[in-house]
């Protein structure tokens, strides 16, 4: 038998030698975590927190992040198994504990909920292993037996239906059965934060008790007469008049005379998550002894440790006492990292004490009820030195008016003030090498919640109405009879576009958006997203050529030539 | 009382004629691999087959589906175990089509079905047969997945 390198470490830990008690050393004082942290069986040995070996040579990878359709279980296992040349065979995935190294920094620091930094070759080579591994989860995921937080059936099992209050922030504050009682197979009516809940047997029979047999008396939100015209209006007088939250510059300005300017506003409207799975959370609280106390939750999520701040508080319970499941998730997107449902699942447990109820929302009430992507408006101005034989860009700059998820998250969800502070991230890191880029960003009140969206800064707020767009429709105008395309494409670590109408392209020296444009456009016919870019990201009326008043703005969101 | 067939076992149900199918699979019979998305058909998350025909079932009525042998995603591949995957789902997984994986069952009941009637759909018959919804966006997988299925049932290994 040949000596592996895993052999060596389990030898050595188990046998209290010299190899795991070096490689613990050296790591202690990082997020590894204690060798005794993962749930150790009797014939396992951990490493750290992490990587635990079994005696029969399996190799098990803590996955503390929620799977929802990103692959991470696949991805964090088959980088385990390549540091430690194991068979992909070998390993296996467990949840580990509730524990301070699995939390996720991002969240705690900044309010994000994840890194945006996933682009480009990571992903790439991610894609090209689980090809050729197999995804852990892929027999699950086909033959119907992954459990999603709406599959969880539990003894005694009670499903909740809801209907939250009709005006951002308003509450539910009585109300009345029109037949006077509660019908066969409906247990109770509970007021639960931000709405209403029927409790019953049936979700369907609850939800339809709710549509038909109960009129609420609703305590309305501060903005009842809210409306989109209203809110367009306040933005655009914000966009010309707002004093912004944060100004950022980088680079030097052009200092040359020469120097033409093209502007164009955008606007984007709010959008909500629609994860294909519908919110919902299960909670069940339990008198274990005399007068204490235990709370359970099983819900798809993408922040236990929120969840379980949020369930003890609602519970009026310590956090030791709270015990989260985080099941697959039907997407994510940032909108379940939220704690409004665990909040209503938690009030609803405590009304039917001993029994496990799963609060279900109607897709209705996901879309009314979401914590939308931030509506936003932006003026976009490029300015190009026409002091040269070819045009060049010598600097951007932009005005932005939107909400801040990145203010109204913690306030929400663990009660923090206010910052004022707009998202952070697309904030500190525009996209592509501007030789000079400058960001005035407003941040508009309002009661309409806002919340994080799958990649979080990029896509909205600072990063909406966006960068990529921007440039696309920027670069397919032109400056007398000279085209900006070359200009623009060539700011990012010297990309270029060798014809503008070939389509040869050297994708690896280019920008982001743009080999994804390129990916787009080579599989034709493929459906767009869901997202709402292709049908948002256009400018509003025409591009402004300042030195050109007569000539027609250029193409939104496309690339001449590609 | 409605009698009905799920995945080849008689099954009694004792429910409102008009609960939705799909509400009686997940909550009386504990069925869940059809699942929630809209409410209103137009998702297709929740599709079965109702004696072989491909049905959204979060919009018919168990009251209609009295005496009729319906499948779900639990039911495609049999016994299950090893090998005992449906072309279609071999397919799935050879592709690695699913993202988050939610809407996948219904994708996959409603190919099972294109199938049936076109052994080789070209790229228009599977967009028009395959009109679910999928949040992740994993539609161009499918396309190349159905392809692949078509031609596993077809003979190829």
């Amino acid at each position: 038998m040949t000596f592996t390198r895993r052999k060596a470490i389990i030898g050595g830990i188990v046998g209290g030698g010299f190899l795991g008690v070096g490689f613990w050393f050296a790591r202690e004082r990082d997020r590894l975590g204690g060798r005794t942290l993962f749930n150790l069986k009797p014939s396992e040995a951990g490493l750290n927190g992490w990587v635990k070996i079994n005696r029969d040579d399996s190799v098990i990878v803590a996955v503390p992040r929620a799977e929802m359709g990103q692959g991470v279980q696949t991805a964090l296992a088959m980088l385990v198994a390549e540091e430690m040349e194991a068979r992909w065979d070998q390993i296996r995935i467990e949840d580990p504990p509730e524990d301070g190294v699995y939390r996720n920094i991002d969240i705690l620091v900044d309010g994000l909920p994840f890194s945006p930094e996933e682009a480009g070759t990571v992903v790439d080579v991610a894609h090209w292993m689980a090809g050729k591994l197999g995804g852990v989860l892929g027999v699950k995921k086909v033959t119907g037996a992954a459990t999603f937080g709406i599959d969880v059936r539990l003894p005694g099992l009670l499903y909740a239906a809801v209907r939250n209050a009709p005006t951002f922030g308003g509450s539910a504050t009585a109300f009345n059965l029109k037949q006077g009682g509660l019908p066969e197979g409906v247990e109770k009516v509970v007021i639960v934060p931000g709405g209403i809940a029927a409790v019953g047997k049936s979700w369907w029979r609850a939800n339809k008790f709710l549509d038909e047999e109960v009129e609420v008396q609703w305590h309305a939100g501060p903005e009842p007469k809210l409306d989109s015209t209203t809110l367009w209006e306040r933005y655009a007088q914000l966009l010309e008049t707002g004093e912004p939250a944060l100004t950022r510059t980088s680079g030097n300005e052009s200092k040359s005379e020469k120097v033409q300017t093209l502007t164009a506003t955008y606007r984007a409207p709010y959008l909500a998550h629609a994860p294909m799975e519908p919110m919902n959370c299960t909670a069940q609280i339990r008198e274990h002894e005399a007068g204490k106390r235990r709370l359970e939750i099983w819900m798809p999520n993408q922040s236990p440790t929120l969840m379980r701040l949020a369930a003890a508080n609602a519970a009026g319970l310590s956090q030791a006492e709270v015990t989260v499941h985080t099941t697959f998730l039907g997407g994510g997107f940032g909108r379940r990292a939220e704690v409004d449902l665990v909040r209503q699942a938690v009030t609803c447990a405590l009304a039917l004490p001993g029994r496990p109820v799963q609060v279900l929302w109607s897709r209705e009430e996901d879309i009314r009820h979401d914590v939308y992507r931030p509506m936003a408006l932006a003026r976009w101005r490029a300015d190009l030195d026409t002091s040269g034989p070819s045009l060049k860009l010598a600097g951007v700059a932009k005005r932005q008016v939107a909400q801040s998820p990145t203010d109204q998250f913690p306030a929400r969800t663990i009660g923090l003030p206010a910052q004022g502070k707009p998202e952070g991230n697309a904030v500190e890191n525009p996209p592509y090498a501007f030789p000079a880029y400058r960001l005035d960003a407003i941040v508009a009140d309002g009661s309409v919640p806002v919340g994080f969206w799958r990649s979080v800064a990029p896509s909205q707020g600072a990063g909406y109405g966006g960068e990529g767009s921007w440039l696309g429709h920027a670069a397919a105008g032109r400056v007398g009879a000279r085209p900006c395309v070359a200009s623009i494409v060539r700011i990012d670590r010297g990309a270029s576009l060798r014809s503008r109408r070939g389509r040869r392209q050297d994708l690896a020296g280019e920008a982001r958006h743009l080999r994804h444009r390129l990916r787009a456009r080579r599989q034709p016919g493929d459906r767009a997203g869901t997202d709402g870019e292709r049908h948002y990201l256009r400018p509003v009326g025409r591009t402004l050529w300042r030195d050109h008043p007569g000539r027609r703005g250029g193409r939104a969101g496309q690339l001449p030539g590609l | 009382m409605i009698l009905l067939t799920v995945n080849g076992q008689a099954r009694q149900v004792d429910a409102e004629p008009d609960k939705p199918l799909l509400w009686v699979l997940r909550e009386d019979l504990n069925v869940v691999g059809p699942k929630f998305g809209c409410g209103v058909a137009a998702c297709g998350a929740c599709t079965v087959h109702i004696e072989g025909q491909p049905v959204r079932s979060c919009a018919i009525a168990v009251g209609d589906v009295g005496g009729k042998s319906v499948i779900t995603i639990e039911g495609l591949s049999g016994s299950g175990g090893e090998g005992g995957l449906h072309a279609v789902q071999r397919a799935w997984i050879e592709n690695q089509v699913p993202q988050c994986g939610y809407c996948q069952p219904g994708f996959i009941m409603a190919t099972v079905a294109l199938l049936k009637v076109k052994p080789k759909p070209s790229d228009q018959d599977i967009d028009d047969a395959l009109n679910n919804i999928c949040r992740c966006g994993t539609y161009s997988a499918i396309r190349r997945a159905v392809h692949r299925a078509a031609a596993i049932l077809g003979g190829a290994p």
